[in-house]
C-alpha cells in the first residue's frame, strides 16, 4: 500500500504504462448529520431489531411466527369473503362474522403481549448485557435521546403488529363486495377508533415492556416480568372481587394493561362490555386517561433511567 | 493552541472520593501514553474530556472545544475504544460499524464506505460478515478501534488497546496505532498499564498518580541514555571486568553485563582491544537506557514530580532487584 | 519435596475435550526459580497449571508434583497454590474474609494470623476489610496470590497474574516472586506480556496449539535456531570499512548500509562473536555499539509460534 502522498493516474502518452493507486487512509470531507439523522438511524434500527432484521436468522423467528398468528385471523376472514363472494353471498356474514373491528384487538391481545415478551428485552437489554451503552453515548446522541428512540422504534412495530391485520380486514371487507363505494361508506367511520385503539395499545404494550427491559437486562427475567406486568394484575383483581369486594377489584383492573385496553375497546367503539367485566360503571374516559398515564408514565421511567445509568 | 488543555482540573465523587485533584496539563498532538496506577484518574480523565462527566472545578478544552459547553461536538471529533466489551454479539462486524457510522452522523452510503475502508485498514477481511460473537480476542479488539475510526475523528482515545490479547496480537496492535499515528494523521491517546508500549510506539507520556500530574514530557526525555556501557560477553564476564578495572576503568558487574562508566570516547577502544585479547564472545556492547518504570519506582503518590533524566551516578545498576 | 525428585514435572501429558486436543504429549520438569509460560491465546497454558495445581486430570501422561500424581491429592493441595486467571472470589467477601476462608481451608492451625501475614505481603492491608466487589482490578489479583500464598506452599502457580496491574504494582509483584525463587519456591507463572518475563523468569516454556514448542533460556533457544541467520545492529568510527572487514569472515554472509548504521547477517552466531572485536582493532574501526537484533524473547518467540 502507498503512504498517503502519493497519487497517480493512468500514464499519458504512448508505450507501456503502469500505476500504482493510493488506496491508504482517507480523511472524510463530506455531510455530517447532527442529532436527528442520529436519532433517525437509531429509531429505524429499533424497529428492525423488533423484528429480527439485521440480527442473524434465530432471531427473526419468534416475531415472524408471532406476526403470522397475528394476522391469520384477518386472512383468514379474508379467504372466507372470497369464497362467500364467488358463491354469491351478501353482507350476512359480515354481520355474523365474530372476529369484527371492534374485537381484533381483543382476539390477538394474548399474540401481542407474547411479542412484546420476545422482542421487547433484545432492544434494551443487549445494549446493557454487552456494554453497547458506552458506544452510543461516547457521541453525539443524549442519553434521553437514545431512550425515546429505542421506545419509539419499539412502539411503532407493536403498532404495525395491532394495525396490518386490521388493514387486511379492511380491504378484504370492501374490495370482495360487489358495491365497493358503498362498503368503504360502512366502514370508514371505524377507521378512526381502530387507528386510536391501535396507538394506545402499541403505546402501553409497547412502554410498559420497554420499562421492565431497561430495568433486567437479563433476558429470562425482562420476559417473565413482562408476562407477569401483564397478567397478574387482573388475576389479583379476580381474586379481590371473589373474595367480595368489587370495589376494589374494579379500581384494580385500571392498572393491569390488558383491562385497561378493553376498556378503552369498548369506550372507542361504543360496545357493552360483556358479562365477565364487573367494572361496567366506571366511565370509559377513566380508561383512555389511565392508558395515557401508562404510556406517559412509562416514557418517563425509561428516561430517568437511562439518565443516571453507569457506563 | 495545544490539542487539549486542561487547568486544575478537579472531579471530586461525593466527599470522599478525589479522582482529579487539580491537574493541569497541556497535550500536543501524537501518539500520547496516558500512565497511571490503578485508580489514579485516567478513565474519569478521559470521561472528563469526551464531555460526559462534568468536572467539579477547573477547566478543560479539546480541540478548542470546552468539555463542559460543548460535549456533543467534541464527541462528533473524537473516536472512542473503552476498555471493556462492548461489542453485541449477533451482530456482523460490517453490520455493526456502519450503524455506529450512522449514529456518528454520517449518511447512509458514505456509513457504508467508510465502513469497508476502515475495516481493511484495521485488518479485518472476510470475517467481517460473521457475527462478532465467533471473533478472536485479537478480532474483537480491531472492531472496537474501527468504530472509534469510521467517524474520521481527529483524536482517538484508547483505553487499554491490548487488553487480552496474546504477544503476537499486542504486537499487531501496537503496528496498527503507530501507523493510525503517523500515516493516518490522527492525534491518538492511549491508556495503558504497559510502559512497554509506549515505549514503543508513543512519542509523548502523559504520567498521573492520585489525580495529579506526575510527568509529562516527549518520550526521549525518559528514555535517554544513561553514562553507562553495558558489555556482554557469552563467558568470561568476570575475566573481562578484571582486566577492564586494571585498565584503569571504573566497572561494576550486572548478571551477563559488565557495567562501564563513560565520560568520552576512550573506553570503547579499550573494551574492544580487552575482549579481542581474551579471545572472548562479544555479543553486546550498548548505552544503557532509563526506563520508563524508574519514573514510577522512584515516585510516591502526592509528592512532587521526579525531575527530568539528567546526570545520573556512573555506574546505575538496573536489572532484576 | 523439592529434593532430587523435580517440584512440577510433566510426562508425557495430553489431556482432550472430545475431539478438541488442548494439550498434547508434554513433558517437562522444572525445580526452584521462575519459569514463564507462554503461548497463544488457547495453547493449553491453562489447562497444564490446572492439571499441575491437581483439578483437572491428564488424558493421558503422569502429572507429578514432588514425586507425586497430583489429580485429586489432598496432599499436592497443600504443596501448590494456584491464582487463577478467572474471577474467583464471591464480590461481597472482604478480601480478609477471603484470605481466611482460604486458610481455614488448608486446616491451618492460626488461619486469622496466617491471612494477615499473606495480606501484608501483597500490600492489601489498607483495603483489606473492603467488599471485594469494591476493588479494582489490580488489588483483586493481589488478594487472590494473597488466597494461594496463605498456607506459604513451596511451589506457586500463576495464571496471567499481572493482569490489570499498574506499573508500580507490578514491581512489587515482580520483586515479591522473585525474592520468593531465591528462597527455594518453584513458581511457573503464564504470561502475555513478554518484556516482564524477559526480566522475571529463569526460563521459558513456550506451548503452542497443545505442543511444547520450546523450553529452557530463551537466548539459549535462540541460538539454536540455526535456520534463522543471526543479525546485528553494529556503530562504530567507520561503518563502510567495517563491513567490508566483516564480509572477510567466514561467519559472515551479509552485510546491510542504511540509516547510519550496519546490520550484519550472520551464519554462525558463535564464530561471529569471537571474531567481532579482533575484526574491528585489525580494521582500526572503533565499536559503539554492538547488539543482536533478535535476541529477545520478543523474537524468539515470535520464531516460535509462526515457524509451521
Amino acid at each position: 500500500m502507498s503512504g498517503p502522498t502519493s497519487a497517480s493516474g493512468v500514464a499519458a502518452g504512448g508505450g507501456p504504462a503502469g500505476s500504482i493507486y493510493d488506496i491508504g487512509y482517507r480523511r472524510y470531507e463530506g455531510t455530517r448529520l447532527g442529532r436527528g439523522h442520529a436519532i433517525r438511524s437509531l429509531f429505524v434500527h429499533s424497529l428492525r431489531s423488533s423484528y429480527g432484521l439485521g440480527r442473524g436468522g434465530r432471531a427473526k423467528i419468534a416475531p415472524i411466527i408471532l406476526g403470522i398468528l397475528a394476522l391469520l385471523p384477518a386472512v383468514a376472514i379474508v379467504a372466507a369473503l372470497t369464497l362467500f363472494a364467488q358463491f354469491g353471498g351478501g353482507s350476512e356474514f359480515n354481520d355474523r362474522v365474530p372476529i369484527r373491528y371492534d374485537t381484533y384487538a381483543g382476539t390477538i391481545s394474548t399474540l401481542v403481549v407474547l411479542f412484546c415478551a420476545a422482542q421487547a428485552p433484545e432492544l434494551f437489554g443487549r445494549d446493557q448485557r454487552h456494554g453497547v451503552l458506552a458506544l452510543y453515548f461516547a457521541r453525539a446522541l443524549r442519553r434521553s435521546d437514545y431512550t425515546l428512540a429505542r421506545i419509539g422504534g419499539f412502539m411503532v412495530a407493536v403498532l404495525i403488529l395491532e394495525l396490518l391485520p386490521q388493514v387486511i380486514l379492511f380491504l378484504g371487507r370492501v374490495l370482495l363486495t360487489t358495491d365497493i363505494p358503498k362498503a368503504i361508506g360502512d366502514d370508514l367511520k371505524f377507521v378512526g377508533p381502530v387507528v386510536a385503539q391501535s396507538v394506545l395499545a402499541a403505546g402501553l404494550f409497547g412502554g410498559v415492556s420497554m420499562v421492565v427491559s431497561a430495568f433486567t437486562p437479563r433476558r429470562a427475567y425482562a420476559v417473565a416480568g413482562i408476562i407477569a406486568l401483564f397478567t397478574i394484575p387482573n388475576v389479583v383483581a379476580g381474586i379481590v372481587v371473589g373474595l367480595g369486594s368489587s370495589t376494589i377489584g374494579t379500581w384494580l383492573t385500571l392498572v393491569s394493561p390488558t383491562s385497561i385496553l378493553d376498556g378503552t375497546n369498548a369506550f372507542l367503539f361504543d360496545t357493552r362490555l360483556g358479562s365477565d367485566f364487573f367494572f361496567v360503571d366506571l366511565p370509559g374516559i377513566a380508561f383512555v386517561a389511565a392508558a395515557g398515564v401508562g404510556i406517559v408514565g412509562s416514557i418517563a421511567i425509561a428516561l430517568r433511567r437511562f439518565a443516571r445509568i453507569a457506563t | 493552541m495545544a490539542l487539549i488543555s486542561i487547568r486544575n482540573l478537579t472531579k471530586r465523587y461525593g466527599s470522599s472520593v478525589t479522582a482529579l485533584d487539580e491537574l493541569s496539563v497541556d497535550i500536543e498532538p501524537g501518539i500520547v501514553g496516558l500512565v497511571g496506577s490503578n485508580g489514579a484518574g485516567k478513565s474519569t480523565l478521559l470521561k472528563v474530556l469526551l464531555g460526559l462527566l462534568a468536572p467539579t472545578s477547573g477547566d478543560a478544552s479539546v480541540l478548542d472545544l470546552d468539555v463542559r459547553t460543548r460535549g456533543t461536538d467534541i464527541r462528533q471529533r473524537v473516536g472512542y475504544m473503552p476498555e471493556h466489551d462492548c461489542l453485541p454479539p449477533d451482530a456482523s462486524a460490517t453490520d455493526f460499524v456502519s450503524h455506529m457510522a450512522l449514529i456518528s452522523g454520517l449518511p447512509r452510503t458514505a456509513a457504508r464506505e467508510r465502513t469497508a475502508e476502515v475495516l481493511r485498514h484495521v485488518g479485518l477481511y472476510e470475517e467481517r460478515y460473521r457475527a462478532i460473537g465467533g471473533y478472536s480476542t485479537g478480532m474483537k479488539q480491531r472492531v472496537k478501534l474501527a468504530q472509534a475510526l469510521v467517524h474520521d475523528p481527529r483524536l482517538l482515545l484508547l483505553d487499554e488497546p491490548t487488553n487480552g490479547l496474546d504477544p503476537t496480537g499486542r504486537d499487531e496492535m501496537l503496528e496498527l496505532i503507530h501507523r493510525i499515528g503517523s500515516e493516518f494523521g490522527i492525534a491518538i491517546i492511549v491508556a495503558t498499564h504497559l510502559l512497554g508500549e509506549i515505549e514503543r510506539v508513543g512519542s509523548h507520556l502523559v504520567a498521573i498518580e492520585g489525580g495529579r500530574l506526575l510527568r509529562s514530557a516527549p518520550l526521549h526525555e525518559f528514555v535517554e541514555q544513561t553514562g553507562t556501557l553495558a558489555v556482554e560477553v557469552d563467558e568470561g564476564a568476570g575475566i573481562l571486568a578484571e582486566r577492564l578495572a586494571a585498565d584503569g576503568l571504573a566497572i561494576a558487574l550486572d548478571g551477563r553485563a559488565v557495567l562501564v562508566d563513560i565520560s568520552d570516547e576512550r573506553p570503547y577502544d579499550l573494551v574492544r582491544d580487552a575482549v579481542a585479547d581474551l579471545g572472548l564472545p562479544l555479543v553486546r556492547i550498548e548505552r544503557r537506557r532509563h526506563r520508563l518504570e524508574d519514573l514510577f519506582r522512584d515516585a510516591t503518590p502526592g509528592a512532587p514530580p521526579v525531575p527530568a533524566a539528567g546526570p545520573v551516578d556512573p555506574v546505575a545498576t538496573e536489572g532484576p532487584p | 519435596m523439592t529434593g532430587p525428585t523435580a517440584a512440577l514435572a510433566l510426562d508425557r501429558v495430553s489431556r482432550w475435550y472430545g475431539n478438541v486436543v488442548a494439550v498434547n504429549d508434554v513433558s517437562f520438569a522444572l525445580g526452584p526459580g521462575i519459569t514463564g509460560l507462554l503461548g497463544p491465546n488457547g495453547a493449553g497454558k491453562t489447562t497444564i497449571l490446572h492439571m499441575l495445581a491437581g483439578l483437572l486430570r491428564p488424558s493421558a501422561g503422569r502429572v507429578a508434583v514432588g514425586g507425586q500424581v497430583a489429580w485429586r491429592n489432598p496432599a499436592v493441595y497443600r504443596e501448590v497454590g494456584l491464582v487463577p486467571e478467572r474471577e474467583a472470589v464471591h464480590a461481597f467477601l472482604t478480601g480478609r474474609a477471603f484470605v481466611e476462608m482460604a486458610a481455614r481451608l488448608q486446616r491451618l492451625p492460626d488461619p486469622r494470623a496466617a491471612a494477615a501475614k499473606a495480606i501484608a505481603t501483597v500490600d492489601l492491608e489498607a483495603v483489606a476489610d473492603r467488599a471485594v466487589g469494591t476493588y479494582s482490578k489490580g488489588m483483586r489479583q493481589r488478594v487472590k496470590i494473597a488466597g494461594a500464598l496463605v498456607h506459604e506452599p513451596p511451589i506457586l502457580l500463576l495464571d496471567e497474574p499481572f493482569n490489570g496491574m499498574d506499573p508500580r504494582q507490578r514491581l512489587h509483584m515482580i520483586g515479591l516472586l522473585r525474592s520468593m525463587a531465591d528462597a527455594g519456591r518453584a513458581i511457573l507463572f503464564s504470561s502475555h506480556i513478554l518484556e516482564e518475563v524477559e526480566r522475571l523468569a529463569d526460563g521459558i516454556l513456550v506451548i503452542h496449539a497443545g505442543r511444547l514448542a520450546a523450553a529452557g533460556d530463551f537466548r539459549e533457544i535462540r541460538r539454536l535456531m540455526t535456520d534463522r541467520p543471526h543479525t546485528f545492529t553494529v556503530r562504530s568510527s567507520d561503518d563502510r570499512r567495517l563491513a567490508a572487514a566483516f564480509m572477510a569472515q567466514p561467519a559472515v554472509f551479509g552485510t546491510d548500509l542504511r540509516d547510519g548504521h550496519l546490520t550484519v547477517r550472520v551464519a554462525e552466531f558463535r564464530g561471529f562473536t569471537q571474531a567481532v572485536a579482533r575484526v574491528a582493532r585489525g580494521a582500526g574501526v572503533s565499536l559503539f555499539e554492538v547488539a543482536p537484533t533478535d535476541d529477545s524473547l520478543e523474537s524468539v518467540f515470535a520464531y516460535l509460534v509462526n515457524r509451521r
